[in-house]
């Protein structure tokens, strides 16, 4: 039989929980609504205090609202609005916050036990660009929670040139895509001063650690890497070669090109791929006979490349790819076809229907 | 009817079936208030991650996965130009955007042939995945270097869509509909988990809301607003609590079979190697997603099928009844049809939990509750006028049905206001609280019809796709705001 009892009970149980939750949605709203209130009062008042900072005898106690700012509840807005600040401001707002203790504070956090606080505490000390905290920040690169290694990745790109170059360099490729992304972003906002570092990764390094040595040396197009790059292009590891081949590519010095061409014949498909992107991008017209036989390879991306190879190629590439028309195979044919319409050489093929 | 002439044996099956009744009732609030604490711990995750993401940096960064969106274009004349808009203005360090005009019959591939000033072009397509529908042709735009609009022969959404496989370039794609309107950072939002973890992440799906009744302003939505019609602002409390309250909870354990097709993001590579989109099924998007799990499951490879708690994109809902019921009828159609057709996974030994948590789920409690929930509806009542029931059951029953389901939207409505808080006005707020109770008497009982029309349907061997009759976006920009 059914126990009417307990389903008097659950019944109303459950008429107080709907209850509660609606009282509870319409707290939150007004909580939120109160939040959006005060967070403007927030930064009107902190704004002000930015003004003040000009009258020597406010400042110091624009100084102390400041801090008192940037260790309260808004404190992650507070560090965004002092990293707008001018230069000469900002390291003013940063000496203060550090003789008030609050730098120590956010430090102290950085290696709290709960991830969260962690993460809060490295986001403002990103945001505050301070050059003490740089340590903290490429140590919590090694944190165990990846939520933190991103926060930590992110305000070391805030920090940009203020980050120790030799240091993350020596982090790449030791953590997951996206960590690994933002070093590697970093790296790149740095310029060709990570070169020299890179180079010797690129030598010396863990495959993952060449492979994006590869790509940021090919992202800051560095000349100094030809050399190693093309050494590179013989690196057992597949992605290494793939890497360099596109760098060598970014890079665009003509004199590699002949070491570039081989790889078409490699056995992997990206790496085939990558060759014959950056032969379009070194723009050698010696090797537009190469870049026609690649539009009959296995691979699709090899292709493809190869056409929009050929095609920045222009002219010097038309009598490969109208003879490419003629060929057995239908994608070089519609390769052809698209690259010579592409290069304003009117072309007649059988209608798309007949073809897909 | 006198009780007393019947036979002792129908008093007995009457008890069994009302017990069957509220035990499926409690295990289905159970299910569902389970799966709402663990959204609510998901949601808690990612929007902390959200907080301390730097979005800014995902849009410059060379490292970024470039994306093809495909957008399948079925007379979609009213919309399509302000969607294609829309997806090409995306802030996204690369992405292409391909259309498929899926042999319209009105004027839509005319419309973007004179807004993006198309032409026709040569153009080499691999044949990754077979087609029906011959390709008529292929356009680029002049102004928009990033754009493809390839014209076909009608043979349905799923082979437009492999279509646009075949002529997409990028390793990921995103599927949208034409009638969509995306948030500014939605691609970045999106593709965030693939940045995470490239190896192991196979798609993504993210928050799609009702653009009914919102301000849009080229191709954004400038102000999040109640429909004034009753239909559609049902439908922003059901698709609140069906995204917030239940999604979220299934991706956390992944075990999420349905990625709406409005907007998800998928590797290529994978859905290449189980074939593409099949057009033998009625929901596309939902078969994709369970012959994804099945096939990583079956191939023991690591993977996962993430659902963001991030709003994304908006898209219109119905506004009629007619429109509602074919597009539910569908729906559940299309639940049906691929929940049975992979039911092998249930037993399948490498199916892991999706054999005791994801499939049973949609089996007991998606597929199950219409018919469930009407002989609740139908036999309780009946029982109880002819005294078979005590009047304490009979209201216990419709407060169990009515009180669960209120919770659950007004926790849905709940939590969106402690996440995203979208809606701003009081107005609008209480309205949704006002649903989330109301839609229990009304709406859950409308659609409940549709879905047993479809269940219907099955049986008798009817299908087939509804219609949907779009407003555009410059109607529903008419539709005043709510007080």
């Amino acid at each position: 039989m059914i126990d009417f009892q307990a389903l008097v009970i659950t019944l109303a149980l459950l008429l107080g929980v709907v209850a509660l939750t609606t009282i509870a949605a319409i707290a939150n709203k007004i909580y939120s609504n109160r939040e959006e209130d005060s967070k403007r009062a927030f930064l009107n008042h902190l704004r002000k205090q930015f003004l003040l900072l000009s009258i020597p005898e406010e400042k110091v106690r624009a100084l102390r609202e400041i801090a008192a700012g940037v260790s309260g509840r808004w404190s992650q807005l507070a560090a965004e609005e002092v990293r707008e600040l001018e230069l000469e401001t900002r390291l003013d707002v940063i000496r203060a916050l550090e003789e008030r203790g609050v730098v120590a504070r956010f430090l102290k956090d950085s290696r709290s036990r709960l991830k969260w606080t962690r993460a809060h505490a490295l986001r403002v000390l990103g945001e505050l660009k301070v050059p003490a905290s740089v340590p903290t920040l490429l140590q919590a690169l090694e944190d165990k929670d990846p939520d933190v290694r991103n926060v930590a990745a992110r305000s070391l790109g805030r920090m940009k040139l203020q980050a120790a170059e030799e240091a993350l360099v020596g982090l790449l490729g030791k953590h997951e895509q996206s960590v690994s992304a933002r070093i590697a972003a970093i790296c790149i906002e740095m310029g060709p001063r990570t070169a020299p570092l890179l180079i010797r990764t690129l030598r010396d390094g863990t495959p993952k650690a060449r492979f994006w040595a590869a790509r940021i040396l090919g992202e800051i197009k560095d000349g100094r890497a030809t050399r190693s790059l093309g050494d590179a292009l013989l690196d057992p590891e597949a992605d290494v070669r793939s890497a360099a081949a596109w760098a060598i590519g970014s890079v665009a010095d003509r004199s590699t090109a002949p070491l570039v061409q081989s790889l078409l014949r490699d056995p992997v498909w990206f790496v085939r791929a990558h060759a014959a992107e950056s032969l379009g991008k070194i723009g050698d017209p010696a090797f537009v006979a190469e870049l026609g036989a690649a539009l009959e390879d296995r691979s699709w991306w090899v292709r493809r490349n190869a056409m929009d190879a050929l095609v920045k190629l222009g002219d010097p590439a038309k009598p490969v790819l109208t003879r490419a028309l003629e060929s057995a195979d239908r994608f070089a044919r519609d390769c052809a076809a698209e690259a010579l319409t592409t290069l304003g050489v009117p072309v007649v093929l059988p209608p798309v229907a007949g073809r897909m | 009817m006198n009780a007393a002439t019947l036979p002792i044996w129908f008093f007995d099956v009457l008890n069994v079936v009302s017990i069957v009744i509220l035990v499926y009732f409690a295990a289905l609030q159970l299910v569902l208030f389970g799966l709402l604490i663990l959204s609510f711990f998901d949601m808690r995750r990612r929007l902390a991650q959200n907080f301390y993401a730097d979005y800014e940096a995902v849009a410059k960064s060379h490292f970024t996965f470039p994306i093809s969106v495909l957008v399948p274009a079925f007379n979609e004349a009213k919309t399509a130009v302000d969607s294609v808009r829309s997806v090409l203005s995306l802030d996204y360090p690369q992405h292409e955007v391909i259309v498929v005009n899926d042999g319209s019959t009105d004027d839509t591939l005319a419309r973007l042939i004179r807004e993006f000033k198309l032409t026709r072009r040569e153009a080499a397509t691999r044949l990754s995945l077979p087609v029906l529908g011959a390709i008529r042709g292929i356009y680029r735009s002049e102004i928009a270097p990033n754009l493809v609009v390839v014209d076909k022969e009608h043979a349905g959404k799923s082979e437009a869509l492999n279509a646009a496989i075949n002529v997409s370039r990028y390793p990921l794609f995103c599927t949208i509909d034409a009638d969509t309107v995306f948030q500014e950072n939605a691609l970045l939002r999106v593709v965030r988990p693939f940045l995470e973890d490239p190896d192991k992440v196979i798609a993504v799906g993210g928050q799609v809301r009702v653009a009914n009744g919102c301000k849009v302003e080229r191709g954004r939505v400038t102000e999040p607003r109640l429909p004034q019609n009753v239909l559609a602002a049902f439908q922003v409390v059901e698709y609140l609590r069906a995204f917030v309250a239940s999604r979220l909870g299934l991706s956390a354990m992944n075990n999420l079979l349905i990625l709406s097709g409005v907007f998800s993001l998928f590797r290529k590579d994978v859905v290449i190697e189980v074939g593409g989109y099949r057009s033998d099924t009625i929901t596309e998007d939902m078969e994709l997603v369970l012959r994804l799990h099945h096939h990583m499951r079956r191939s023991k490879r690591p993977y996962s099928v993430v659902f963001l708690p991030d709003p994304i994109c908006w898209t219109e809902v119905p506004q009629s009844i007619g429109a509602l019921a074919r597009q539910r009828a569908r729906w559940h159609r299309g639940l049906l049809h691929s929940l049975w057709r992979h039911r092998s996974i249930l037993w399948d030994k490498n199916s892991g939990s999706l054999r005791w948590i994801g499939l049973p789920y949609y089996f007991l409690f998606e597929c199950m509750g219409p018919i469930v929930e009407l002989v609740g509806y139908i036999i309780i009542p009946i029982a109880y006028f002819m005294g078979f029931l005590s009047p304490l059951y009979f209201w216990a029953f419709l407060f169990l049905s009515v009180t669960s389901g209120a919770f659950l939207s007004i926790s849905a409505v709940f939590l969106e206001e402690l996440s995203f808080g979208l809606y701003r006005s009081w107005g609008d707020f209480a309205l949704m609280i006002g649903i989330g109770v109301l839609e229990n008497f009304t709406y859950r009982i409308l659609t409940l019809f549709f879905r047993l029309g479809a269940v219907l349907d099955m049986i008798l061997g009817r299908g087939g796709w509804g219609k949907q009759e779009r407003a555009g976006f410059e109607r529903a920009r008419a539709v005043p705001a709510n007080p």
